[in-house]
């Protein structure tokens, strides 16, 4: 069987931690190479964490460092919410021989242009090194088979009332990305739907229970997430957004085809809406669809995939069986 | 008993606002009018054919011609040429001038007792601000018709119309920060559909009243349909009125609301409903946002109050499943 062939451009962050792990056990996706780029923590920090989760995993794959800074230069550190390592603290080993001398942006354009048609993005942070490489050479980056990014929202932001950390981090790259929409299918999981599937403690206690030793450290790896979701959300458990986006990119059934919309986005690049998508849901005006926009999601099922993919088919029965979200 | 002003732009859903508040026991003072969804001139006319439908004589007062900084877009195209369907209606009464002065004076001779209803653009408040903003901080009450806040837009996939008609007089407005602001946007008034069957209950309630409730919704009907397949159409406006009568027909919550006011968002209310309650920055809580509506007890109250002599008929319809199914 063919693999997909998968590029992670990413800066982890616990839940980047999640979704990478996710593709890194679903056995039709090879996981080619990780980019990172600067947005839950700096540059260094992102690669690091990178490196941490090739090793944890033993996975044959490159990191390959990306942006440091976004195009439009705003800078937030989410330390608070991602611990102050970026990954809950939790200690990782990691083997520096896996870093390439490669910028990402050149890893991205060289791989698609050795297998065009044939490589997906899956865009777990801000988009800055995807619109580096549309900017440095668009023809290529238009034979991409798929970008999956985790940003933007319909109705909801969390930086701002209107818009998503990763959007906001860089606007402008957001902007860029879509303007190759037309020719990529380019599905954007936002935080419409992220926020409809929250981790519980019932689901995180039952993946550390029967997860093993992964299970431990995924639940310890999200201690400082559930912390600071109970103190401004006063929620008993965690949204992971980009395992929603892998899981998505892996089972696209996990989104309901009625809530799918296939839509024209613009992003707003000045004022006090920087960040916001404007997703034009009921097509008034009349423009070329350059993206794909669930907005409902199967919570349930979300999680069950995400069992499955990980600790495998037995303990999703035990699962479905016994644990109520 | 507290004084009221309306500040309107009618519009056939501000004449119904006019209409239910005219026959209804509130102390409606005077009205104001600025151009909106129809120019001033027209608008005021509009106002004074609704007072004298309900049998009432309450002056009305010529306010803003134009925006404060945008060019000025009528909204003819829902309303008709003339706002109401193009009814052209002769009326017997006069407008004065002197709207601004007219708000201010009110207040100043009942400090902390006027409630301001405003239902259109709200250049008329901004420019009041502008002019004695010491005065406009002893209103008791301000209930506005506006925004969006989780709910796609009327003017753009974010904007709402009064807001984004003049959105630099609501920004203007909000960021007054006066006290007992409520705004009730999209998210509720989309759920006040007057349906072709009301309509249809309504003309065979028959008499004048009546009569103009059907003429003046006729091009609203047309439009809704044409532009987005809804059958009947939306009434905003008189929902503000309606939670003067009823407080518990609309829940609503504590938050900031700013305005954008350029490029692609602009006229967007960007409402942010976690600002620490301590929080004195730049966002302070400076409003409510109504987010839930009871929407039959609304019908209840407008029908009830505006057809007085029928609420026999329309409770019956209502049992029977015609109107509200």
């Amino acid at each position: 069987m063919d693999k997909r062939k998968i590029i992670f451009d990413t800066d982890p962050g616990i839940d980047d931690a999640y979704g990478i792990i996710a593709a890194m056990k679903q056995p039709d996706m090879d996981v080619l190479g990780i980019c990172t780029v600067a947005g839950n923590k700096g540059i260094e920090f992102t690669t690091t964490n990178a490196l941490k989760l090739v090793h944890l995993m033993d996975y044959d794959c490159m990191v390959y460092k990306g942006a440091g800074e976004s195009m439009l230069k705003v800078s937030e550190d989410a330390g608070a919410t991602h611990g102050a390592d970026g990954l809950g603290g939790v200690k990782l080993d990691y083997d520096e021989s896996k870093l390439s001398d490669m910028h990402a942006v050149d890893y991205i354009l060289e791989t698609v242009k050795a297998n065009p048609g044939e490589i997906e993005i899956i865009a777990l942070g801000p988009v800055t090194n995807i619109a580096l490489a549309i900017e440095k050479d668009p023809e290529t980056m238009k034979k991409v088979k798929v970008i999956w990014t985790m940003g933007g929202g319909v109705h909801r932001g969390n930086i701002t009332p209107v818009a998503e950390f990763n959007y906001w981090y860089d606007a402008k790259a957001v902007e860029i990305m879509f303007s190759i929409g037309t020719d990529v299918p380019i599905h954007m999981i936002g935080l419409d739907v992220t926020h409809a599937s929250v981790f519980t403690g019932n689901d995180l206690t039952f993946m550390k229970l029967e997860g093993g030793k992964l299970g431990e450290i995924l639940f310890e790896m999200v201690g400082p997430y559930i912390e600071s979701y109970w103190k401004h959300s006063r929620y008993t458990g965690c949204v992971i957004h980009d395992l929603l986006t892998v899981i998505y990119a892996i089972d696209q059934s996990v989104c309901p085809e009625e809530g799918i919309y296939h839509s024209n986005l613009r992003v707003s690049t000045k004022g006090i809406t920087i960040g916001q998508t404007v997703v034009d849901l009921v097509n008034s005006w009349k423009l070329p669809v350059n993206s794909i926009v669930p907005m409902k999601v199967d919570s349930r099922k979300y999680k069950e995939i995400f069992f499955e993919v990980l600790f495998g088919k037995e303990k999703v029965e035990l699962y479905k069986k016994h644990v109520k979200s | 008993m507290k004084k009221i002003i309306l500040d309107v732009d009618p519009g056939i859903d501000d004449s119904l606002a006019i209409l239910l508040a005219a026959k209804s026991d509130l102390n409606i003072v005077g009205i104001t009018v600025a151009s909106g969804n129809v120019e001033v001139n027209q608008g005021s006319i509009n106002a004074i054919k609704a007072l004298e439908i309900a049998g009432r004589d309450i002056p009305v007062y010529k306010g803003a011609e134009l925006p404060l900084v945008r060019d000025y877009v009528d909204a003819t195209d829902t309303h008709g040429p003339d706002g109401l369907s193009g009814m052209n209606y002769k009326v017997k009464g006069k407008a004065n001038d002197g709207a601004i002065d007219f708000i201010l004076d009110t207040i100043k001779e009942n400090p902390n007792e006027v409630t301001i209803c405003a239902l259109g653009p709200l250049t008329n408040l901004a420019l009041a601000i502008e002019k004695d903003i010491e005065t406009m901080r002893k209103v008791g009450r301000i209930v506005v018709m506006g925004g969006a806040a989780k709910i796609h837009g009327n003017c753009s996939p974010v904007a709402e119309y009064n807001f984004w008609v003049d959105p630099h007089a609501a920004k203007r407005f909000f960021k007054a920060n006066l006290p007992n602001v409520t705004v009730a946007g999209l998210d509720v008034t989309y759920d006040i559909l007057f349906s072709p069957n009301m309509r249809e209950m309504v003309k065979q309630f028959g008499g004048e009243v009546a009569q103009y409730v059907y003429d003046i919704t006729q091009f609203y009907v047309d439009f809704h349909w044409e532009q987005e397949r809804t059958l009947g159409c939306i009434i905003n406006d008189p929902l503000l009125v309606s939670y003067l009568i009823d407080e518990s027909i609309m829940k609503a919550y504590p938050c900031n609301i700013d305005v954008e006011t350029e490029d692609l968002c602009i006229g967007e209310s960007v409402v942010g409903f976690d600002v620490p309650s301590d929080f004195d920055g730049d966002y302070p809580i400076n409003a409510k946002m109504c987010m839930e509506v009871d929407k039959v007890k609304f019908f209840d109250v407008f029908f009830k109050t505006i057809f007085p002599e029928h609420v026999a008929d329309y409770e019956l319809m209502k049992k029977k499943g015609y109107i509200l199914k």
